[in-house]
């Protein structure tokens, strides 16, 4: 049985946020949650991870911090950043109808689907600033249905 | 970024040996697909039975196919209605066939 909780800082930066990526697949794998909802929250926290090396360090680049723990039956990420601020109201919640909608695939677009897909795929999304950090807080309930003790 | 061509049935085989097309590997993936496409007017397919994570296309008078996609991969295509675009097959071997 793996460890409950996973902490690592990596600089953001693509290279730095697969290697980030790969390191946190390893601490899933040996937790007990189902291969199918694995596969979900790695895509989420792929296109999390990638959304702050776009958006919040457009033009440099600066520390991510990333913990992720089982709590009961869930699965909590956290990520921090001190790029820029989230723009008020682009937080979509999970569910549809809110936020940003996902682009027509027939334009063959080259981006825009990560929001669509962290919020298909999360159950909860929270966002806070905190000083000069952005902290998202996003959880996937019943993800772990019998959790390992602390 | 590594990938092998071929022609085979009618198709231009595209085969992707990277595990991962993501953020850090995109831009050599479309220049990769766009240099071993080049030149010709076959369909294109793309064998992704080696990737494990997320990927991107090409465009005009040509179709692209997709051929061995891993769930983590095949949910993205269905939640990005991806496989609307895309003409998607179990495995090359079935695309082949289909061809032939």
């Amino acid at each position: 049985m793996g460890k409950t909780v996973f902490s690592l800082s990596f600089t953001a930066t693509p290279l730095a946020v697969r290697r980030g990526l790969l390191a946190f697949e390893t601490y899933l794998a040996g937790l007990p949650v189902a291969s199918e909802r694995r596969d979900s929250i790695c895509i989420v926290l792929a296109e999390a991870l990638n959304n702050i090396t776009e958006h919040a360090y457009p033009n440099a680049t600066g520390p991510i911090w990333l913990r992720a723990q089982v709590q009961g039956h869930q699965f909590i990420a956290t990520l921090r950043d001190r790029g820029a601020a989230l723009p008020a109201g682009l937080l979509p919640q999970p569910g549809p109808g809110t936020g940003h909608s996902a682009p027509n695939p027939t334009d063959l677009p080259e981006g825009g689907f990560g929001w669509h897909l962290i919020r298909s795929l999360a159950d909860g999304l929270d966002h806070a600033r905190f000083a000069q950090w952005n902290e998202l807080r996003i959880i996937f309930r019943n993800a772990v249905p019998s959790p390992p003790l602390p | 970024m590594g990938l092998r061509a071929q022609h085979s049935n009618g198709f231009c085989l595209l085969q992707v040996e990277d595990s991962r097309i993501d953020a850090a590997g995109a831009i050599a993936f479309k220049e990769a697909v766009r240099q071993a496409s080049e030149g010709g007017q076959d369909d294109v397919l793309l064998d992704l039975s080696a990737v494990v994570a997320v990927m991107k296309a090409l465009g005009p008078d040509r179709r692209l196919h997709l051929a061995g996609l891993r769930p983590a991969v095949a949910k993205v295509f269905r939640l990005t209605r991806m496989d609307s675009v895309f003409t998607i097959h179990a495995t090359v071997a079935d695309a082949l066939k289909d061809a032939a």
